[in-house]
């Protein structure tokens, strides 16, 4: 195998030829870093990029496990133990990659979007606020993925603190579409998805609170997973709106998708919101599955007003697919959703009011002023809805009274799975704009979030998959892609349906136009 | 009359209190750093959780539920089958996250009353919140120690029932003394493990309506000051209405040295608080049989045990002595299984009678200073006769009616012999002597 050629590998694939010997580790890294060398700049996929020479001459160290995550929760066992967390992961040794004897991502390069806290390494979250921030502690789902030998592979760029749709809102300017760069990538884990899809890492790691995830995966052309709330641990992940947010990934195909959440799930005692449900061995058996039993949903609200023709065509393609194959397709209205948006930017903006409190300017070196323009805006608008508190009308708060939408909600999808497997929808009302285009009017960008945010809500697990390519009035081609959304904890459905949905040539067609463009 | 009370002859006091009481659980409220904070270096008890580190997240400590749940229960609440936490917004360097995690809308305990005598004074709520860091100023500088963030600590909050600051210090005595005997804080008010708040408000008398303001006041660490506190506001708050002037809502300081109280800062309405569920904390959920498990284990309660003693008939006052000194009533009670012959009640005023340094002393030494002192001293014959035939002589009325056929002049003689000798002895003897020679008066 030609040494460019590694980098172009699945993970399932690469784990195969790390196994037989075909390649070594070194080879693996190199080839990608050869990649990083020549792309990540154009695109502006890092904060902070991947640094092989400190890799491999051990000046970086590397977190290692921690062996008591997997420990009842505190709740069960209050009171008991003296450990600590800080203490801990003072006490993690230096190892390098390759030193380690195993581990089932022994090696593998794994990108953090820069809002996972990994020990040693800076965590800006895409703000100035933290731009010197070095994180004292590992995320739980970092350390697990780290466990078992994963290599840091870089901090990608996010639209701070997670607010937005399209990377924009990154202090350290925007990443771009590698489809073409005058277009968003989407966000906000755009370098995350972005460093998927030009192939500069083999797993990327991202947050999902509203859509950040599923989006830039769409944008990109890659798989996206956002995980039933409290799948995976949100402890070490810098918080954005605690009730939605999702830790999830992105990946090149839908197997490598679902072998990494098999590592990242499951219960966290640092996390009380994380579930014991056990976490199945997903990526097994995701081929022989098939779908003529399968129940799909067409949410009807999803599929008429405000969203684009060729976002629709599409859909309705992948659609036909699985009716091809014998799947029972029937219509759902789900008449909730369509106070999503509303539901979704007060609940969101009164917690990340909340959760940005603590950068107040006594710690982490910079002071508010510090802070962008759209979190700005959010703070406003939480700290706004949060102030009608009155003592003994609890229940009359605008806060209180989403949470009681928020509840019908949940029972609609509820009664929807109860007719349905899973849903089938677009990802976003159109395909990717230009940059520069929504960014002074934040309503309409909020509105991208239509088809994304009421999954977040309800805390459902949704799996975005790419289906195919379409052109723009522009005539440029863009990856198409669909969202399947499963009933709470049904991950292990949506990547057996994605798995049966994806088409792994859009992102070969990726990778001839950046050989062209770039000379690789 | 003085100007004061003219004062209290035309206005109605009015205080509530808040009470903070910090749990002596081994870990915090929401991490496992150790809650134990006196004496500690600074910074060295924790993490990212209790330092409000970016991603840290909280896991509530069980233990710390169940013994804010003793608390309500022992003070007559209800106990709320779901119970929330929720963040209290506000911005000071020693609150690391901008909020504090408290309960808001569904505390542990709601709607329980202490009774005093024939009063009855009312328990809003009992809640369980988070403490926070601690400020410390050397020169020009102001340093945070984080040890203390994170500390369990329930808030007692009581209606605005109290009228006279006698009650509110009897109050805050049996609740300090509760505190204690439910094992769950040391409840030091020199260490700041109790504090102390009284709301303090002023109406003109026979007015009904609560007055639309209070005043809060802050840093007391003794009961003796928390009523020097009320009487010092009662005063400045009641010239100020009379002199007509509106008396402001805010938090004040209580200066020892002077015993007076100095404005600190305005006090914020709840909506500035912008109170929030918190979203990292699932609601916590009890089943009444939980509850009703929980409360099972509690420890005897001051008055439950004072009620046992008045039952052994041990007199009122060196009942409450007895409740109110807690070891020595833990050693009391061992010895009464003991030694069930002994008479307790003897023993319980010995104790309440013991000056106040010599209650040091190991128990047994007291135990034996009041056995010895029941020993019965045998007076030879020449002292018993020495004494008895000046008592005599002395008391010539009670001869003749000992003389005159009444039985009982010989117990008064016997008393008056008593009074001469001042000590405890075998009174058989002179009971002896005294009628040979009075029977030998007789004769003669
Ligand atoms: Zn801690």
């Amino acid at each position: 195998m030609k040494a460019r050629d590694v980098a172009l590998l699945s993970l399932k694939d690469t784990l195969e030829v790390l196994r037989s010997g075909d390649v070594s580790r070194s080879e693996i890294l190199n080839s990608y870093y050869s990649r990083v060398q020549k792309l990540a700049k154009p695109l502006n996929v890092f904060i902070t990029p991947p640094d092989l020479a400190a890799l491999t001459d051990g000046s970086v160290s590397l977190p290692e496990a921690q062996q008591s995550t997997d420990e009842p929760a505190l709740a069960d066992s209050p009171d008991a133990s003296s450990k600590r967390p800080l203490k801990k992961s003072e006490a993690q040794g230096t190892k390098r990659p390759g030193e380690a004897s195993s581990g089932q991502l022994f090696g593998i390069p794994v990108s953090f979007k820069d809002n996972w806290l990994v020990k040693d390494t800076r965590t800006t979250a895409g703000s100035r606020v933290l731009e010197n921030f070095i994180a004292p502690y590992t995320a739980t789902a970092a350390e697990r993925l780290l466990r078992e030998g994963a290599v840091v592979w870089g901090k990608t760029n996010m639209d701070a603190w997670g607010h937005g749709s399209s990377g924009e809102n990154s202090d350290f300017g925007p990443t771009l579409n590698p489809w073409d760069t005058r277009y968003t990538p989407g966000g906000s884990s755009s370098g995350s998805a972005v460093a998927v899809a030009a192939d500069l890492t083999l797993v990327a790691t991202g947050t999902d609170t509203g859509g950040s995830i599923r989006l830039p995966a769409a944008y990109t052309g890659v798989v996206g997973i956002k995980p039933t709330y409290g799948r995976v641990s949100r402890y070490g992940i810098v918080a954005m709106a605690s009730s939605t947010d999702s830790i999830g990934h992105l990946t090149k195909t839908v197997w490598d998708a679902a072998y990494v959440l098999s590592i990242t799930a499951g219960r966290d005692k640092y996390d009380a919101t994380t579930s014991d449900k056990p976490v199945p061995a997903y990526h097994e058996g995701l081929r022989q599955f098939d779908p003529s039993s399968l129940k799909v949903g067409v949410i009807s609200e999803f599929m008429g007003e405000g969203i684009d023709e060729d976002v629709l065509s599409a859909t309705e393609k992948a659609i036909s697919k699985l009716k091809e194959a014998s799947a029972q397709v029937v219509e759902v209205s789900i008449p909730e959703t369509r106070f999503g948006i509303e539901m979704y930017y007060i609940l969101m903006s009164a917690e990340v009011a909340s959760n940005l409190a603590r950068y107040d300017g006594v710690r982490y070196g910079r002071d508010r002023t510090y802070f962008g323009m759209e979190a700005k805006r959010r703070i406003m608008l939480g700290t706004y809805v949060l102030s009608d508190v009155i003592p003994g009308k609890g229940l009359e708060t605008t806060y209180a009274k989403v949470a009681m939408g928020r509840t019908l909600l949940v029972e609609a999808f509820k009664r929807a799975f109860e007719k349905v497997d899973v849903l089938i929808t677009p990802v976003a009302p159109t395909l990717p704009f230009k940059l520069g285009e929504l960014i002074d009017d934040p309503l309409k960008m909020y509105m991208g979030d239509l088809l994304t945010v009421p999954v977040s809500i309800a805390g459902l697990p949704a799996l975005v998959v790419p289906t195919g390519t379409a052109k723009n009035e522009e005539g440029v081609l863009f990856p198409a892609a669909v969202q399947i959304i499963g009933p709470w904890f049904r991950e292990d459905l949506l990547f057996k349906v994605g798995a049966f949905l994806e088409d792994l040539s859009v992102h070969q067609i990726l990778r001839e136009k950046l050989d062209k463009e770039f000379g690789l | 009359m003085s100007f004061v009370e003219s004062l209290y002859q035309e206005y109605e006091l009015i205080v509530g209190l808040e009470v903070h009481v910090e749990l002596r659980t081994k870990s915090k409220m929401f991490c496992e750093c150790p809650a134990y904070h006196f004496g500690v270096a600074p910074n060295t008890n924790v993490c990212p959780v209790c330092l409000g580190l970016p991603g840290a997240l909280p896991v509530p400590n069980r233990k710390a539920l169940e013994w804010t749940m003793l608390i309500a229960d022992a003070l007559n609440c209800k106990i709320n089958t779901y119970q929330q936490f929720d963040r209290k917004h506000y911005f000071y360097p020693d609150l690391p996250k901008g909020y504090q995690i408290t309960q808001f809308y569904f505390p542990v305990g709601e709607h329980g009353f202490v009774k005093l005598g024939d009063k009855k004074f009312r328990i809003r709520r009992v809640h369980l919140e988070e403490d926070t860091g601690k400020l410390i100023h050397e020169g020009d500088k102001s340093l945070v120690d984080f040890n203390r963030s994170g500390v369990p600590l329930v808030e007692i909050v009581t209606e605005p029932d109290f009228r006279d600051p006698a009650d509110v210090k009897e109050f805050l005595k049996l609740l300090h003394l509760t505190v204690k005997y439910l094992g769950v804080s040391d409840a030091d008010l020199e260490k700041g493990s109790m504090r102390l708040e009284p709301n303090i408000s002023v109406r003109k008398k026979g007015e009904t309506k609560m007055p639309s303001y209070k005043v809060e006041v802050k840093n007391i660490n003794s009961f003796n000051f928390v009523v020097k506190a009320i009487e010092y506001e009662f005063a400045r708050q009641a010239k100020l209405l009379r002199e007509g002037k509106p008396v402001a809502q805010e938090t004040r300081g209580f200066d020892p040295a002077t015993g007076k109280t100095l404005p600190q800062r305005r006090k914020e309405v709840a909506t500035d608080y912008r109170y929030l569920p918190d979203p990292d904390i699932p609601p916590v959920k009890f089943s009444r049989q939980e509850i009703d498990q929980i409360i099972s284990k509690r420890p005897e309660l001051p008055q439950e045990r004072f009620n046992r003693y008045r039952k052994l008939g041990i007199r009122e006052d060196a009942a409450w002595f007895l409740v109110y000194n807690k070891e020595l009533a833990d050693n009391f009670d061992k010895l009464l299984t003991k030694e069930p012959g002994l008479d307790f009640k003897g023993l319980a005023v010995f104790l309440a009678n013991t000056p106040e340094k010599k209650r040091s002393l190991p128990f047994d030494r007291l135990v034996e200073e009041f056995k010895a002192s029941r020993q019965k001293e045998t007076l030879d014959e020449q002292t018993i006769a020495k004494i008895a035939d000046e008592v005599i002589e002395q008391n010539p009325k009670a001869v003749q009616d000992y003389l005159n056929g009444k039985q009982n002049a010989i117990q008064f003689l016997l008393g008056q012999f008593m009074r001469r000798v001042r000590k405890r002895i075998d009174v058989g003897p002179v009971i002896t002597y005294l009628r040979k020679r009075l029977d030998g008066m007789r004769e003669g």
